[in-house]
């Protein structure tokens, strides 16, 4: 612990120089900030909570921004990501839009109108920091660059090695086969194989695992589509896991984190994880040997999970709370007050200078960062997308006791209906 | 001359008495105008408009949230007959449970034994801590990793291995009946415990001396004059486990359109993927039943009888 | 009274004594396991297959818990006793002049608006909960309590209105006529002389609209706030996508217990009297 503040000061201190050299405005007081300073006006920032600092990890952003600001008043509400989603419809429907927004999904609101594209709540500069692959996910279909990704993360196979070897596996398995004969022998030491999280809250990452691991996408011919035979393909090995008992217990009804409970409990040989759950088993279950491997396909190529969470600007008509949110997204994204926001996201940056410092200090994540090169997204600049990924929540469990065909049929006329 | 005026007076003085009354319960009526029908009738009006995925409103929908293709009676894979039947169960097995094990602890409850006083107020548990903590304790307890009452269930060899209990919808749909009938038991049982003291000492001896035995007794002379407290009990159990909802949905981990559902949950469901115009279709059919059910009670135990 | 033996034989003193440990049990073991669970660690009530007593009683939860961040267990309990306390003072306010009114003059429209409060009396704000997040949704930060206020109020007058009414009209008109001659005036009457004799009957309706409103989650779930939320609603966000926090969940849930229950074992008396006289008769 000691270690890591440690670190994190140092870094901090050196990426604050950096600031002040590249830049050259120093976060005193000492020269007028660009555009001087702003008449009293209020902007709201609502985002989630992503880990115990999340709260305190704004606010110090925040009372940076109130040091060349003082007149902009800033409004933080955060929310639990269970109920996010609810809060920001209940706040759009109020009309009491956030001026920023850091959520995993911009494509309701860019369709109907209510944000800026977040290129003109950004200077150029700002935009330019961000690692173009990953920049690319907030554009819309109508090629608008509507959102800023503000974190990203990749999910990889965590695999116990302990378990692995008592079983007598050799290699991390890359190729579905290889999956099979592998849980084949873990289970056969009474632990589950596979955690599979196919309920409520991850169905739509599985089930975009196993459909990529069969070569398909949910996107064919500029259309989400979910029953194809790619989707056949995949529910059909995860149904062939289920009943050959090499996942936990209640795959349909199962979320991650209950997953990664299991897992730190040495009752689950692998699963999908990203670098936070896996920050938690370094630190609490330290008796939990594992390594980090690609995600198993049909043929053998990687597959990796990758997320993006974004910054949205909602429109509110409003020439000073737009110029704030500008100033204000230039300096969350500036590497001094980035860096320490990221960090306690848990999770991996976005601006090419954190990745690059990140890659070469951050052992623990190396994959993780490797991975990126490989990573898919799901299509979440698609306004169906929130259709399909509620059916998918909703039905993609129901594999436990249906068929993959029924499965996909069920999850293609919910799509239908609800788009 | 007189024959004309009559009418007229009569109307005034009807109206000066009913003017004269209105202060008196203008702030009930305000407050039932106010938070009871005008949300009906927006509710009403919800139900006929259109909504994006964000709750936006895109206009007048005509009867699509009800029958269109997104519609709540439409949807496609939401499993009507569970959901139908799960509702009927529900108010049925539950209030009819409740009832019966009600009678029966309420008798126990009204004899004299050292230690009654505590044990009646252990009764009353359930409903003095809150439903959605009683429920809680339940979704901890059956968990099939973590939870303390699948260990028990285990170590005393009722189940071989844990199940999880709230991971099948069906399972989990059978816990909320047990627990509903849970957390209704205090309040049914003290009803009729009050019932019990209203049933005069001095009528029960009469049977006695007529030598009537214990059970003839109860049937034939306390449980008709329960009638009153069984009555009230029943209506109001009706109508709170009809409208029950936390009870359903935290004991159930499943999403979408499972077959768990009551119609109440499921309005909850809707609201959250499909919209406020869809949920207020479904609610609407909720609405009307609930009319129905008091329709019955007005049939069966003209209840505005006693205060004419 | 039942209690001389009631309908049935004096009962052996054994059958009792067993059947009333069941009962006991029954209708405790909930609560014993809620208030175990919170004295366990986290890695205790997540550990697989669990134990059934914490190694040593972690009472450090009960103030870790007010400085958790995802949930704030003192604002959930502050928000679910305002709305309570509120919600049952206003019922008070506007209940009592219509029941007393109601009970004492016959007057045109009478029936009807018994008619009116029977009916309300049927619906759950969980049935117009649409309607309520449509009429409400604009009102924030504080005035959600307000709302909240004054749904629980509206949804559970009619059964105060209804109770109150039939004791206010078993007390003989003749000690307000007494009471009116001497030159109170209507509303004092109703202070001074009726109110006292209906004792019973107003507290079984506190008791009914603090409970109700304590325990009311359609509409706090729909109206909820990140800031203002009542505990029904709060409680089960212990329990996010990404933290598993029991033992915090069921100290908190121990914490928002003990008034209630206080609150119950004070008029556990009256509240048989209150339903004899009122519910039942």
């Amino acid at each position: 612990m000691l270690a890591k503040l440690t670190k994190v000061t140092a870094i901090a201190a050196a990426s604050m120089f950096v600031l002040t050299a590249c830049t050259g405005t120093p976060s005193g007081t000492s020269s007028a900030p660009t555009g001087g300073q702003l008449p009293a006006t209020t902007i709201k920032i609502l985002a989630p909570n992503y880990g115990d600092t999340s709260k305190a990890d704004w606010e110090k952003i925040i009372a940076e921004f109130n040091k060349k600001q003082p007149n902009v008043k800033v409004e933080l509400q955060m929310e639990a990501w269970e109920t996010f989603t609810d809060k920001v419809k209940a706040r759009i429907q109020a009309n009491d839009l956030p001026d920023i927004l850091n959520d995993n999904a911009f494509a309701s609101e860019a369709t109907t109108g209510l944000l800026y594209p977040i290129t003109e709540v950004m200077s150029d500069s700002t935009v330019k920091s961000i690692e173009p692959s990953l920049l690319k996910n907030g554009v819309g279909p109508d090629g608008t660059q509507w959102a800023a990704p503000d974190i990203a993360s990749a999910r990889m196979m965590t695999i116990n090695t302990d378990i692995m070897s008592k079983a007598g596996v050799t290699a991390a398995p890359k190729t579905w086969a290889e999956m099979e004969a592998a849980c084949a022998k873990i289970v056969a030491t009474k632990v589950s194989c596979y955690g599979m999280p196919l309920g409520k809250e991850e169905a739509q990452v599985e089930s975009s695992l196993w459909l990529w691991g069969a070569g398909g996408d949910w996107v064919k011919d500029g259309q989400l589509v979910a029953n194809q035979p790619a989707a056949v393909e995949g529910f059909t090995e995860i149904k062939k896991l289920i009943d050959a008992k090499a996942t936990q217990p209640d795959p349909g009804a199962s979320n991650r984190q209950a997953v990664a409970d299991a897992f730190n409990q040495g009752k689950v040989a692998m699963y999908v994880t990203h670098s936070g759950l896996m920050a938690t088993t370094r630190k609490d279950f330290p008796k939990i040997k594992y390594t980090l491997s690609q995600i198993p396909s049909k043929d053998g190529s990687p597959v990796a999970f990758g997320v993006t969470d974004f910054i949205l600007a909602f429109n509110n008509k409003d020439a000073n709370r737009k110029e704030a949110t500008k100033q204000f997204l230039d300096l969350f994204y500036s590497d001094a007050m980035y860096e320490g926001w990221y960090k306690g996201t848990g999770l991996l940056p976005v601006t090419t200078s954190m990745i690059n410092a990140a890659k070469s200090t951050d052992a623990d994540n190396k994959d993780f960062y490797d991975s990126l090169s490989y990573v898919k997204f799901n299509p979440v600049s698609d306004p169906k997308w929130d259709a399909l990924k509620n059916a998918l929540q909703g039905t993609a469990g129901t594999i436990q006791k249906d068929s993959p065909e029924n499965v996909l049929k069920a999850v293609q006329e919910q799509l239908d209906a609800a788009s | 001359m007189s024959l004309p005026v009559a009418p007229g007076r009569a109307r005034s003085r009807r109206r000066k008495e009913a003017l004269a009354a209105l202060p008196w319960l203008a702030p009930t009526l305000l407050l039932i105008a106010g938070v009871v029908i005008y949300p009906a009738y927006l509710m009403f009006w919800t139900a006929f408009q259109k909504y994006n995925s964000y709750g936006i409103l895109q206009g007048p929908a005509g009867w699509s949230n009800f029958f269109g293709k997104g519609g709540a009676f439409t949807f496609p894979t939401v499993p009507w007959t569970s959901v139908w039947t799960n509702t009927v169960i529900w108010v049925v097995v539950v209030v009819i449970m409740t009832l019966a094990l009600s009678l029966l602890l309420a008798q126990f409850l009204s004899k004299d034994f050292p230690g009654r006083k505590a044990l009646r107020l252990l009764v009353l548990l359930p409903w003095a801590c809150s439903v959605v903590l009683t429920t809680t304790v339940f979704r901890y307890g059956l968990q099939g990793d973590v939870g303390i009452f699948n260990r028990f269930l285990v170590d005393t060899g009722i189940l071989n291995v844990p199940y999880g209990f709230t991971k099948d919808p069906t399972a989990a749909f059978w816990v909320a009946v047990f627990v509903a009938i849970y957390v209704s038991l205090p309040f049914t049982t003290y009803t009729i415990l009050a019932g019990l003291q209203s049933v005069p000492n001095d009528i029960l001896e009469a049977a006695h001396v007529d030598g009537a035995n214990a059970v003839q007794r109860y049937w034939q002379v306390v449980f008709p004059m329960l009638r009153p407290a069984i009555a009230a009990a029943t209506l109001i159990n009706i109508i709170n486990v009809f409208n029950s909802l936390p009870i359903l949905t935290i004991l159930n981990d499943n999403g979408g359109y499972h077959t768990g559902h009551t119609t109440t949950t499921l309005i909850f469901q809707f609201k959250a993927q499909l919209g406020p115009g869809v949920a207020s279709a479904l609610s609407i059919a909720n609405f009307l039943f609930c009319l129905v059910v008091v329709a019955f009670y007005f049939w069966i135990v003209k209840p505005t009888k006693e205060v004419q | 009274m039942a209690t001389k033996g009631g309908v049935f034989r004096k009962p052996n003193p054994w059958t009792t004594a067993i059947v009333a440990v069941i009962v006991a049990v029954f209708f405790s073991f909930p609560y014993v396991v809620m208030v175990i669970s919170s004295l366990k660690t986290r890695a205790e009530i997540t550990q697989q297959p669990p134990d059934y007593l914490p190694t040593s009683p972690q009472w450090v939860n009960y103030l870790d818990v007010w400085g958790y961040q995802a949930v704030d267990p003192g604002q959930a309990l502050l928000s679910s006793i305002v709305v309570a306390l509120g919600a049952t003072l206003l019922v008070l306010l506007v209940a009592t002049p219509a029941s007393y009114y109601v009970a004492r003059y016959r007057f045109p429209g009478r029936m009807a608006f018994l008619l009116l409060v029977l009916i309300t009396q049927m619906l759950q704000p969980t049935v117009l909960a649409i309607g309520l997040y449509v009429e409400f949704v604009q009102w924030k930060g504080y005035l959600v309590w307000l709302a909240l206020i004054l749904i629980n109020a509206a949804f559970n007058l009619s059964f105060a209105v209804w109770i109150m009414q039939s004791f206010f009209a078993s007390v003989p008109k003749e000690i307000d006529e007494a009471a009116m001659l001497d030159g109170l005036g209507r509303l004092q009457t109703m202070f001074k002389v009726s109110l006292p004799l209906v004792w019973p009957g107003i507290v079984t309706a506190i008791i009914f609209v603090f409970v109700n409103t304590w325990n009311e989650y359609a509409a706090a779930f729909v109206l909820r706030n990140d800031k203002l939320q009542t505990l029904p609603v709060a409680i089960p966000s212990f329990l996010g996508q990404y933290v598993k926090e029991w033992h915090f969940m069921f100290a908190t849930a121990v914490v928002a217990m003990i008034p209630v229950i206080i609150l119950f074992s004070m008029i556990e008396k009256r509240l048989i009297g209150g339903l004899t006289a009122g519910a039942v008769k």
